[in-house]
Parts: structure tokens; sequence; C-alpha cells
């Protein structure tokens, strides 16, 4: 780690050309990024999804491939698989995109292929993550055959979608697993477990404004965490909540006006102590009293 | 070397006043990932642009002590200068520390290099009047737009799924057209096209920006109502569509409002860029991809071809 580091550092003071030389040396057919992405393949992440019979999440899942090479054919097939809190896989599901398509998919009905009934099945099945793993097309695969290693990071949005009717989206933010493509479709882990990471929103939280806020995080290394979350006020009086969360499960913190009414309510502030990964920050879960939501990364 | 102050932690704001959305900023005094400028406290300044994209004035916000986080309602600031119209202001953040060595925040500072404020991202929040909120975090991109001679021409290309439409929701596409160079004048180009989920283009849209300005685009309004209707899903109504966009005069950032006003909720969203997507071994790889790229997308919307 201390050698790598010093190098980084003198790798930074190096002369462009010179640099990209020395990488290409020192890295020899690996990937700059990450020792276990060969050749080619995949970058996913893990998300956050709801299905509590009010609020459901939607999948719109974008053959970025047609975007990136619209002169290739990116026909192609992904899975989706869901995961309860804890990082139990409860069901797999496969699935085709046309060039430039879009399938679209609930995360209450394939609950529901997989037998699952998800509001009468108690919290266990009312939220947890998901992944997608869309495969290279193979007319992409053919056009970059040639080329040192090549990944593509799916940075994907999810939906959230209301009985009343509304839709928001979100983005992904970070990495869980490294694809390959070569045929095996084991995962590698992106992150090896640190610990003392911290993260420290820039969203000022007037906690009126909401009926309930969750703040959510997601664990994305092969090793439960201990995260703190801490809500501090203007007048640096604060309220601290802890959760453990497993390897690759996610919790959320539930923050209402009532659960926060000693502290001052408005330009409130937010800290994550314990992070499992650098940049795996909160996901923010807004719901209000008029029954709408919306969520949004910091 | 020379910094401006005023563009060492930016981010601009498509300011909706024709949707009815009040636009907040949130702004932080802390490095969100708590390692850096520990301690320091920041003044806040709102550039305010015409819908033209003329500057009209710089406000002084207030000041972020250290360790805070503070809200603005940038529709009540803006309001007597921009009224009704949709338009473009900025949210500026300049470290106290810095400012005291200069006798005009427009004054530039003598550094040896330029301080290290990636990620300082602001909150940009839009909300119906006693409705919910929808906000996004993000900031301006290194050199947005600068134009400095001898550097190759900035291009976009940008796609995402974010677009439901049913008689509840509707989606706005808003483009934001803003340089880091106060002299920037490039009309940007930019073009979009709209995907079913089976992949067949429905709609195609061609818009020139002006520099320092935004465009919002009901999505609804370029799709043929039946095509709307025939898309429709049979359990929630909504009809769900894909987007691509490019540009090869300039760099336009596109945020994505959706909308339901009958219920007062709003959701809104950046996109992430083509060279998010690609991790190449050779870095090298990631304009060119994107730049032959952009360059195909908008041949085929020029043209009317492809699918």
């Amino acid at each position: 780690m201390v050698s790598s580091q010093v190098l980084a550092k003198v790798a930074r003071k190096l002369p462009s050309p010179v640099r990209s030389l020395a990488k290409a040396v020192y890295y020899r057919g690996a990937h700059w990024a990450h020792s276990d992405m060969r050749r080619f393949g995949t970058v996913q992440d893990l998300y956050y999804w709801v299905s509590d019979g009010n609020i459901d999440t939607l999948l719109l899942l974008q053959n970025y491939f047609s975007a990136l090479y619209p002169q290739l054919p990116t026909e192609t097939n992904g899975t989706v698989s869901i995961y309860d809190r804890d990082g139990v896989l409860l069901g797999s599901e496969s699935f085709a995109l046309a060039h430039n398509g879009c399938p679209r998919l609930r995360v209450s009905t394939l609950l529901e292929s997989f037998g699952l009934k998800p509001v009468s099945n108690g919290i266990q099945s009312q939220f947890g993550t998901l992944e997608v793993h869309i495969a290279i097309p193979k007319g992409v695969l053919h056009h970059i055959k040639d080329q040192s290693p090549f990944y593509f990071w799916d940075r994907f949005y999810l939906g959230y979608t209301t009985a009343k009717g509304q839709t928001c989206f979100v983005h992904g933010v970070d990495k869980t697993h490294i694809y390959c493509e070569d045929g095996t479709n084991q995962p590698f882990d992106w992150y090896k477990p640190v610990k003392g990471l911290c993260w420290s929103p820039e969203i000022p939280v007037n906690i009126n404004d909401y009926q309930k806020l969750n703040v959510v995080l997601i664990n994305r290394t092969n090793l439960a965490t201990d995260v703190d979350l801490t809500l501090t006020d203007i007048n640096d009086q604060s309220l601290t909540w802890n959760q453990s969360i497993p390897a690759k499960g996610v919790r959320r913190f539930e923050l209402t006006p009532e659960n926060t009414a000693r502290i001052e309510p408005e330009e409130l502030r937010l800290q994550v102590s314990g992070m499992a990964s650098q940049y795996g920050r909160p996901v923010l879960f807004k719901e209000f009293r008029n029954g709408a939501i919306s969520a949004m990364h910091c | 070397m020379q910094i401006s102050l005023l563009n060492l932690i930016t981010t601009p704001i498509a300011v909706l006043n024709s949707l009815g959305l009040r636009t907040r900023v949130g702004l932080s005094s802390d490095d969100p990932m708590t390692i850096r400028h520990l301690g320091e406290s920041y003044q806040a300044y709102l550039s305010i642009y015409s819908p033209e994209g003329m500057f009209l004035d710089l406000v002084h916000l207030g000041e972020i002590p250290a360790n805070r986080r503070r809200l603005f309602d940038v529709t009540d600031i803006a309001r007597k200068l921009v009224p009704g119209q949709d338009h473009l202001v900025v949210a500026h953040r300049v470290p106290n520390g810095l400012l005291s060595r200069v006798s005009r925040v427009e004054d530039n500072i003598e550094l040896q290099e330029i301080p290290d404020y990636h990620i300082y991202r602001a909150m940009l929040e839009y909300s119906y009047p006693d409705g919910g909120n929808g906000g996004v975090i993000y900031e301006t991109p290194p050199g947005l737009n600068s134009h400095i001679p001898g550097h190759s021409k900035s291009n976009t290309l940008t796609f995402t799924c974010q677009i439901a439409i049913s008689a509840t929701v509707e989606t706005h596409v808003v483009l934001v057209h803003h340089s880091v160079n106060p002299l920037y004048s490039n009309i940007a180009n930019f073009s979009f096209g709209l995907f079913s989920t089976s992949g067949e283009r429905v709609a195609t849209k061609n818009i020139a920006l002006g520099p320092f300005s935004v465009k919002s685009v009901d999505i609804a309004s370029i799709i043929p109502d039946e095509v709307i209707k025939q898309d429709a899903d049979p359990v929630d109504g909504q009809s769900v569509y894909t987007f691509v966009g490019a540009c090869e005069d300039a760099v336009v950032l596109p945020l994505f409002v959706n909308a339901a006003p009958m219920i007062g909720a709003v959701g809104v969203e950046h996109t992430h860029p083509p060279q998010a997507y690609l991790l190449p071994s050779d870095l090298k790889l990631k304009q060119r991809i994107k730049s032959e790229a952009s360059s195909v997308w908008k041949s085929l919307f020029s043209t009317g071809g492809g699918s």
C-alpha cells in the first residue's frame, strides 16, 4: 500500500507522455483502475429498491451501448437480481435489449414472479438492493477486440413511482462488482473492506418539510459495517443513530419531525461515519405529507 | 497562476419560473469527504443572467460559517430582475481565507496552483408551494466551455431513461448553457432524439441555445399524442421513453425535471457524461468514442435517418 502511494506521488510529477508510458509498463496488460479487470467486461453497482404497496421501484433499462456506439449493432441481454435488505438473493430475471431499447420492469412484479408478496411478507421484503448486469453486445465486443483492457461502467438511473402516479429518478453513484466477459459470470468485488470513512452531505435539511426523510446506505463490501448517522442543528446540538449493515446489505435511517424534535428543525446537517466505501454516499429518499416523493444522492 | 475567485466553487442553476417551481440553492461549508479545508467559512454569491443570457447582477447571499449549511431562495432573490421567465443563475462560494487577500470578489488572485475544491457541489432544489421538493447536487465541470485558444472544441453526448409521461406526471428536459469564461459567446446547437422502449425513434428536436441561457422543453409537447397514448402502460398509464442528445459546439448540461403539478410533486436529476460509462485502459479512447458517437447522432438527428 505504501509503495503504491509513493509510486502514485512520483507518477504525478512525471511529464504526461512519460507518465502514460510508465503506466503501460507498470500495469503490463492489466487495467489501471483495478487489478481484477482483465480484458473486457462491465462494472455494476447495487441500488436501493422499495416496494411497500404505496411506493414501487421502476426499472427502465436503457441500452447505453446504443448511445455510445450508434453505428454498431448493439442488441444484447441482461439480468436483474433482487436481494433483500441483508443481501440475500430473492430471485433473478433475464431480459433482452433491442438496439436503443429499454425494457421496463417493476420490482413489485418481479417479487410476485419470485413467489413473494412484498407487503404481506413484512419489512424484510419491502426494501433491499438490486443489481442489473447488461452484457456487452457482440457487435461492441468485436469492435473493441484488438484494444487493451476495456470496461463499461453502467451508471444507471433508478425510478420510483407512487400509487398517486408520480415518478421520480435518481442516478447511481458507486461500484460493487466487476464482471469479466469470460463466460464465468462470477463477479469480483470492486472494494476491499475499509474502516473510518465519513461523508458530510451538502444538503441543508429543514426537517419540517418532510413527513419522513430516509437516509439510505448500502454496504458494497463483503464485510458487515457499523454506520453512525449524526444530525446536527445550528446550535451544534446533535442526535446520533447507529446501524450495522451486513455485507452487500442496505439499511435506512428514518428521520421525522417527531424523532428529531429535540433539536432545531432548520438548516440541519447530516454526517455519516463508518461508510463502507469511499463513494458509497447516501441516497436521501424524501416523503412528503401530500404524498409526493423524491430521491437524491448527496 | 491567476485564479478567479468567483470560478473556484460554482454551480449553474436554471430558475424555472415558467413551471411555477420555486428554486432554492443549498450550500455547505464542509468538504463532503470531511478531509479538506476543515474549519473554512465562505461567502456566497449569486450571478443573475437575463433570459437572453445577459449578465445582470452579482448578489451577495451571505456567509456560510464553518460547519454549516445555508438554504437560499433563488426565486425570491432573482424575481426583482427576472420576474416571470426561465433564466440562468450561478451560485458561487468564495473561501474567506482567499477573499481577505483581494479588494473585490471579482478580482483574480495569484496562487501557485488551483486549490482543490473538487466535488464541492451545491444542492439545487425545486418545489411547489406547500408541496414536495426535489433536489440534485452537482457542480460546474472543470473548465466548462472555457474555449481557451489551442484547446479542442467542447462537445456533448448525453443519454438517459428519465422520462415518464401520463395525465399526472410530466417530464421537462432543462438545458443549461454556461461557461467559466465571461467572454464566451458560442451558440450551442443541441439535438436530441426520443426512443420508445422497443427502440423506435418517436421524436427529434433541434435547439439553438445562446450562451449563459437555459431552455426547458416539455417532452410531451414533441411526441405525437397518439404515440404517447399507444405507449401507455396498462397498469400505471405512464408512457416512458429514453433520450439521446448531442451537441458539437459546446458542453450543454441537461437536467430532467419530473413534475406532477396536480399532486404538488417534483423530482430533478442530472445525467452522467458518457466518459463516466467508459473505463478503457487507454484513457484517450474516452474522448474519441464520445466525439464519434456525438457526431453520428448529430448526423442522424439532422437528416431524420436511423432508428
